[in-house]
């Protein structure tokens, strides 16, 4: 593969020799080059850097569901048998995130328009907002991630996307919120959306 | 749940990787027309280029 240098590249390659350089001179020149040394790699194996990112993510379609595995039974038959006819109903939106290079589903998560009793609010919260017995939010339903993606960062990837929805959306909300059940695994919800600067309830401490 | 605020200063965070990746794509436009226009060199040229700007003006901190 041929590779050049193009003339936004080279005036790049003078401006860092010259921001370097103003701290340190002798460092200014090495570096540069050591930068071409990088770029001529790239002729070798044009490969190496990929740009584009490991998942994908996009609303629920036809995607493979039978093989999603995420150790939780009720996540699995949601994801399986029913969210689908939730979609079309809109009663949720549902979100799949794909690894590129395998098409396998990694994760998955639903929205609902949903309120919860201003009452189970913090009092400090609950007094700075309109005295409306109900405040609007949006409910992440159901999330889960499948079993083989474990320690890939699929569940904050699936929740930075749900708040990036939430927070472009045209539709009020004035927060997000999720459900996790006292039980041994939501337990484990609980403190992943903990650690993600959740607050609970006051009538689901 | 996660509060308004909370939630802004978290889009704000995930809004910087998507303006760097559209200062990205900006970079790789003007490559690209530096290329359709002819304006490349081979790197050990500029590589060349850069060693006689150095030795002729040595830069000082």
């Amino acid at each position: 593969m041929r590779l050049v240098i193009t003339a936004a590249a080279k005036a790049d390659l003078l401006a860092i020799r010259r921001t370097i350089g103003a701290d340190n001179p002798s460092r200014a020149l090495s570096f540069v080059e050591e930068l071409l040394d990088r770029c001529l790699v790239l002729a070798d194996t044009p490969k190496a850097y990929p740009l584009v990112t490991r998942f994908v993510l996009e609303a629920l379609a036809k995607h493979e569901r039978t093989a999603f595995l995420s150790g939780n039974d009720r996540v699995d038959l949601y994801f399986r048998e029913m969210v689908s006819q939730d979609v079309k109903r809109k009663y949720a939106t549902c979100y799949v995130l794909i690894e590129r290079n395998t098409d396998k589903g990694a994760g998955i998560y639903t929205l609902s328009a949903h309120s919860i009793p201003l009452n189970d609010l913090a009092p400090e919260l609950a007094k700075k907002l309109p005295r409306y017995p109900s405040v609007p939010v949006v409910l992440i339903g159901w999330m889960g991630r499948d079993l083989a993606f474990r320690g890939a960062g699929v569940g904050s990837l699936l929740l930075y996307d749900a708040i990036s929805r939430v927070a472009k959306a045209l539709v009020g909300a004035y927060a997000i919120c999720a459900d996790a059940i006292a039980d041994a695994i939501d337990q484990l919800a609980a403190a992943f959306y903990r650690d993600h600067q959740f607050q609970p309830l006051a009538s689901r401490p | 749940m996660m509060r308004g605020e909370i939630m802004h200063e978290a889009i704000r965070g995930l809004m910087e990787p998507e303006r760097r990746l559209e200062r990205f794509d900006g970079a790789i436009a003007l490559g690209l027309a530096d290329t359709k226009a002819g304006r490349v060199q081979e790197i050990e040229a500029v590589r060349r280029e850069l060693r006689d700007a150095a030795a002729e003006s040595p830069l000082t901190a």
